[in-house]
């Protein structure tokens, strides 16, 4: 089988199927396995854990069985993550690109079966055969099953399966992640921060730095001496389109240019800031929102605001619709019982392709729901249960929800 | 947006409450004058465009350091922290 996208979905779909014994073939068009993680600098994992019952001092729980939490274990213990962390209603585990990718390598390397493609992009797609492209060599190669886990849907879309996409104005906003180094924890803590958030609003309204500048969000690194700065873009307004070359360009150069002019700001202002440097650029922006394959069944915002249960459920979703449709701060909509929503198999099977799943950001769901369900922590759960039913099908046996969660608990066990 | 005198107590509490509602946080069922910000989603992003709102809305102008964790906690302390710097102003 063939799992298109070295994300976190498609890592955990990978992994799944060649450990239950499908012969798989992962393919990912960067460098490095991670996707958003290992080339947008995404440096926390959202949606790992229940939401806490009561704010103060519940002790996080694992929402996932299975590989998301196998993964998280492992990077914590590899030292490459800390927390969790509790941030207002939610806590997330923070993380190292570096380490997310490296033990993504080493699990690869310890699962037969599996090969990866890396610097691979899909060219086209048809029946059983996919033609893949790398640096203007082609190959093809065939498989019984697929998981697209592209996020933007790109096997889908090859395959001529229906796709979503919400209003252009609509879509969650990109992020451009950079890291600064050279930064103490003290100029970190909340009391700097929020001194931080005044100073850079000050700045704006003074016209020292532009409007764009209030999309600006600094969170210490799982690394002493490091922060990510965070700038969520507005991408145009309705004009943003995250499929489109022309607007991924300008965003990659309004992106740097608008770090470079924060960050001068920061060394020249700001206490603790004055030996601070840009230690990365994302190799891209991070794109949180675009096609979505249009399933057997649509994850809605009210079945997360109800926490619904399905007959056929296969992972479940723990974190709130984090709704970033501006680029001035998210808004939280959490489930009115606290409780974590189910994920039917059907929203990873595509409607009218047999032979496709899907998980991560591009599943079945709607807008709102997605701004849920696109997290780290329920992609590797999605993932691995598209992963599961793919190799499932891919070995001629049969692909139902009860077989899925019987394969993830043996080989969880196993394991 | 012209800048309009403070409105009396009560009211401007009122008047942030929808503000926070309408323009800041998806804030939750029975949001009121106490319900606690953060839990709300209150983050630095948002306590910027909290800054640049309360200025284009009351012409207040929050200088560095007004703002502290605990002093905006609910929309009933954030008020009290607006009109001290309307009347020092």
């Amino acid at each position: 089988m063939l799992v298109a996208g070295g994300g976190s979905a498609g890592l955990a779909a990978a992994i799944a199927a060649a450990r239950l014994g499908a012969r798989t073939l992962l393919v990912e068009r960067h460098g490095a396995l991670g996707g958003m993680v290992s080339a947008a600098l995404v440096h926390s994992i959202c949606g790992l854990y229940r939401l806490p019952a009561k704010c103060e001092s519940t002790p996080p729980a694992l929402a996932h069985a299975g590989f998301a939490a196998e993964f998280s274990i492992r990077l914590l213990a590899a030292g490459g993550a800390s927390g969790p962390v509790r941030m207002g209603r939610v806590d997330v585990l923070l993380q190292r690109p570096t380490a997310f990718a490296q033990l993504a390598d080493q699990i690869v390397r310890e699962t037969p079966r599996l090969n990866v493609r890396l610097h691979t992009e899909l060219l086209a797609a048809e029946g059983e055969s996919v033609t893949l492209l790398c640096r203007g060599q082609r190959e093809s190669v065939r498989a019984a099953a697929f998981v697209d886990a592209t996020g933007d849907a790109a096997l889908a879309v090859l395959r001529g399966a229906p796709c979503e996409q919400a209003d252009r104005a609509r879509l969650q906003r990109p992020a451009f992640i950079f890291a600064l180094a050279g930064v103490p924890a003290a100029a970190l803590d909340d009391t700097a921060r929020l001194q931080l958030a005044q100073l850079l609003a000050r700045a704006v309204q003074a016209g020292a730095l532009p409007a764009d500048a209030l999309g600006a969000h600094l969170r210490a690194c799982a690394q002493e001496g490091e922060a990510f700065v965070t700038l969520d873009l507005d991408g145009g307004g309705a004009a943003y389109d995250p499929l489109d070359p022309h607007c991924l360009t300008q965003l990659e150069t309004a992106g740097r240019a608008l770090a470079g002019q924060l960050t001068d700001f920061l060394r020249r202002q700001v206490e603790g800031f004055a030996h601070s440097y840009v230690a990365a650029w994302p190799a891209r922006v991070g794109v949180r929102e675009s096609r979505r394959v249009m399933g057997r069944y649509r994850v809605e915002a009210a079945d997360l605001e109800r926490g619904a249960a399905f007959a056929d459920a296969v992972a479940v979703s723990a974190w709130p619709m984090e709704l970033r449709e501006t680029a001035r701060g998210p808004r939280w909509r959490f489930p009115t019982n606290g409780q974590p929503c189910d994920i039917p198999l059907r929203a990873l099977q595509a409607r009218d392709d047999a032979a496709l799943f899907m998980a991560g950001r591009c599943l079945s769901c709607s807008h709102e729901a997605q701004a849920a369900l696109r997290v780290i922590g329920t992609c590797l759960a999605t993932g691995e249960a598209a992963g599961l039913a793919a190799g499932l099908q891919a070995l001629g046996k049969p692909c139902d929800a009860n077989a899925v969660n019987t394969a993830r608990a043996q080989l969880s066990s196993r394991g | 947006m012209a800048a309009r005198p403070l409105p009396a107590p009560a009211l401007l509490e009122a008047e942030l409450v929808v503000l926070v509602r309408e323009r800041l946080l998806e804030t939750p069922p029975g949001f009121h004058a106490e319900s606690n910000l953060y839990l709300a989603g209150l983050d630095s992003m948002s306590i910027m465009q909290l800054i640049i709102l309360v200025e284009e809305e009351y012409g207040v102008s929050l200088p560095d350091g007004a703002l502290t964790k605990d002093n905006i906690s609910t929309v009933r302390q954030l008020a009290q922290v607006i009109r001290a710097h309307a009347a020092s102003a």
